[in-house]
């Protein structure tokens, strides 16, 4: 049964490509609507086949339910025409994200997902939009530029990636219980708790965190200051308000308006 | 096909989708904003794949993702920030002059 | 009856049903006592008038009817959007505000473990979930506070508005760095992620809440959740003489009432975060039924009131900060948390790593912890107000065009430019 499974994938990467192709914002006539139906078609054809093809295994609703949020969630955060609308269907794409770690087992990575994208990364996208953007949509927001070659690219990306989908080992994984109880030191006690708390995996991350990769750790934390020191040097920078180059043209309207080849 | 099945798809997908908006779109935000969607797309494959191998290795890469994505953030904005001081602009056509 | 309730998640159920209640009733009477405080404060008499159904004629019960006629007042308000605002962010902005601000109540221990038929097993806890990440969860969601501010503050099309959602993005970010901090000094002197399980190690050691061990991590906490709950003296956002109303300039009505009514639930579910963390929770000594092994229902009901009293005392601080200090100017405020919160969190985190390589949370005396906590304190203040006193004061705005002030020789005071017959 597995022979056919990339093939399928194919298909749903083509109906899905097709959808992103005509819901791009384009001057002229929209063809939002129908490129919109392609890709919820698209996300039904995805849940499908995974229902079809997967393991019975528990939490299988909420899986297909979050995934089906984060594709349409990304599908709108890369065609939407407003920007600030972009950032909140990207919002939706992380919490859906997130809830298909938790369900995975992976809390920590979870909570951390939500913390550090939701609660700052895309707020600080959000601050800027509100800083250099009042208006809804700008001109360069609504045209998009080859939208065919790029959505051909993306097609043979997302193919090279996901027909190694068939070849996966089927053999049923450890459960993310035993892989905590591989990497836990301490087993916590847990002879009094009723029986909806089972532990998680955010001792383990931590252990691993500290033992294994304490190295990467540490080199990340001296990422982490040098981009603070590096934003600062850029934010504090002036720089004069540039005159046109083209007297012709209004700023903001300057360039090259031809096709990239 | 276990869920990690899916979840590798739902990687692809979204790896693909960051890729189409960044090369499609012509505002500089949105362009780092499908980058970050790039990012979940490898976040979500390498936890699907730590759960294939049985490993947590899959998740701790997933916190540097996640350090990586930050910094990244933190000074592409801060260089966004920039080019819109001088050309009062978010177009990446704006700085296209170079080409000729 | 009683069985179905030993089913955790039939009992959770229950238990969010009554907190809703709870915490609602609760939020409508913060406002109703938000305005007698500020009464007291100032000395004038607050609501007094408004009664229930107009019962014993005469009578008004101190006022006790007034969260009921706002609530009425503002459910008859005409719902009005503004033309040129974006309307889906417009109308969804209040209820992200609120539904965020509600959601925190999922992890907070209320009374500890709970034995329904007193058989000596422990049936149930008294928490709608015990996730192994209680406190990165409440991290998250406080993280996602910022969005129905900013949100609502940019669909109302308005530039006061505007300048409030910048303001509050901007704060609200600095200060989530000071909160991390001030967490951390917990997760690392309790060894738990698990809010049932801090409580617990704050009882286990000798009764210290970690208040006493870490007064200025406390500290550092509550302003933070000051800031993130947009309360005076950081109300940047909505400042009235600046802004109008700030955020929320262009919203009426209900819709306005939403944002007022989250901004008062995050505050009591601040409240009792800062509670657990710091203040032991249910926990109080020398009260018999308070204890870890009481589970009889009198008991969890007894840590219940416990936790709502130190909730109530907080909350009563909150608005006493609000009526006595003046508001921060915004590049104060960036200071504050850049320059010196965010020194002292790492400060402290710092003694907190010490503090647990020499074993000191884990001992069984108190007098270790309070000795190592409270020098270390002290130390970490003391090298704080060094570095800060030494670094120069921002001098921003107006004051770059004042003479410098000397307290020898009093400068003369210089007529300014500007200054022509305005007075």
């Amino acid at each position: 049964m597995n022979a056919s499974l990339p093939y399928l994938i194919y298909a749903l990467f083509a109906v899905g490509g097709a959808g992103i192709y005509l819901a791009l914002p384009r001057s002229g006539r929209s063809t939002a609507v129908p490129g919109s139906i392609l890709g919820l078609a698209a996300v039904g054809m995805f849940v499908a086949v995974v229902a079809k093809y997967a393991l019975p295994s528990e939490g299988a609703g909420f899986s297909y339910l979050f995934s089906a949020m984060a594709l349409i969630g990304a599908g709108r955060v890369v065609t939407h025409p407003k920007a600030v609308y972009c950032v909140l269907y990207f919002v939706l794409v992380i919490i859906s994200v997130s809830m298909l770690l938790v369900l995975q087992g992976a809390e920590f990575l979870a909570i951390a997902l939500i913390v550090v994208y939701a609660g700052a990364i895309l707020v600080t996208y959000a601050f800027v939009l509100m800083l250099s953007q009042q208006s809804a949509s700008v001109p360069g927001d609504v045209r998009s530029r080859e939208p065919f070659l790029a959505v051909l690219a993306g097609f043979f990306t997302m193919a090279c990636i996901a027909g190694q989908v068939g070849d996966l080992p089927l053999a049923a994984a450890p459960s993310s219980e035993q892989v905590i109880r591989l990497a836990q030191h301490g087993e916590a006690d847990q002879a009094v708790m009723p029986e909806m708390m089972v532990d998680g995996n955010t001792a383990a991350m931590g252990a691993a965190l500290m033992t294994k990769y304490v190295v990467t750790l540490e080199t990340t934390g001296v990422l982490l200051l040098v981009a603070l020191v590096g934003a600062m040097a850029v934010a504090k920078k002036r720089v004069p308000i540039e005159e046109s180059p083209d007297p012709e043209k209004p700023l903001g309207q300057v360039g090259r308006e031809a096709a990239p080849f | 096909m276990a869920t990690e099945g899916q979840l590798v798809i739902l990687g692809a997908a979204l790896f693909a989708m960051g890729l189409v908006g960044f090369l499609t779109r012509r505002n500089l935000i949105i362009m780092f904003l499908c980058t970050e969607l790039m990012f979940q797309g490898v976040l979500v494959n390498l936890v699907a794949m730590g759960k294939i191998h049985g490993q947590l290795d899959g998740q701790v890469f997933g916190v540097f993702l996640l350090a990586v994505a930050a910094v990244e953030a933190a000074v592409a904005l801060g260089l966004v920030v920039l080019l819109f001081r001088r050309r009062g602009s978010l177009a990446p056509d704006v700085w296209a002059i170079m080409q000729g | 009856m009683l069985d179905l309730l030993k089913n955790q998640l039939l009992f959770s159920g229950l238990l969010i049903a009554v907190l809703m209640g709870a915490i609602n009733l609760g939020v409508a009477y913060c406002t109703f006592y938000e305005r007698k405080i500020s009464a007291w404060i100032q000395n004038r008499e607050g609501p007094n008038r408004v009664g229930f159904f107009g019962l014993f004629w005469g009578f008004h019960f101190w006022g006790y009817g007034q969260p009921m006629a706002d609530g009425l007042k503002f459910l008859l308000k005409e719902e009005m959007i503004p033309d040129k605002a974006d309307k889906p962010l417009y109308v969804m902005a209040p209820a992200i505000s609120f539904i965020v601000s509600t959601i925190g109540i999922a992890v907070i221990p209320w009374g500890g473990y709970l034995d329904i038929d007193a058989d000596g097993i422990v049936d149930v806890a008294c928490q709608v979930a015990n996730p192994d990440i209680g406190l990165l969860y409440v991290l998250g969601v406080g993280s996602l506070g910022v969005y129905g501010v900013v949100l609502g503050a940019w669909a109302s099309n308005n530039k006061y508005s505007l300048f409030g959602g910048i303001r509050a993005a901007a704060q609200m970010l600095s200060y989530e760095i000071p909160l991390g901090l001030a967490i951390l000094v917990v997760v690392l002197s309790c060894g738990e992620v698990r809010l049932e399980n801090i409580v617990r190690a704050q009882i286990e050691g000798g009764g210290t809440w970690n208040v006493f061990v870490h007064p200025l991590a406390f500290f550092l906490l509550f302003v933070t959740q000051l800031a993130e709950t947009n309360r005076a003296p950081f109300d940047m956002a909505e400042s009235e003489q600046e802004l109008v109303g700030g955020f929320h300039t262009e919203y009426g009505a209900l819709k306005f009432a939403l944002f007022f009514l989250s901004e008062y639930t995050h505050m009591i579910i601040n409240s009792a975060f800062l509670c657990v963390l710091f203040l032991g929770g249910w926990h109080f000594p020398w009260i018999p039924g308070l204890g870890l092994e009481d589970t009889a229902w009198w008991a969890v009901l007894a840590k219940m009131a416990m936790l709502g009293t130190k909730i109530a005392g907080c909350v009563f601080v909150y608005m006493w900060i609000r009526w006595t200090l003046p508001r921060f100017r915004f590049d104060q405020l960036m200071r504050l948390a850049w320059k010196g919160l965010i020194p002292t969190g790492l400060g402290l985190v710092a003694l907190a790593v010490v503090m647990t390589y020499f074993g000191i949370p884990g001992s069984e005396s108190v007098w270790p912890k309070l000795i190592w906590g409270l020098g270390g304190n002290a130390a970490v203040l003391f090298m704080v107000v060094l570095v800060v006193g030494m670094s120069p004061a921002g001098v921003t705005g107006r004051q770059a065009n004042m003479p410098p002030i000397s307290l020898l020789s009093p400068a003369k005071r210089v007529p300014r430019a500007d200054q022509g017959t305005a007075n």
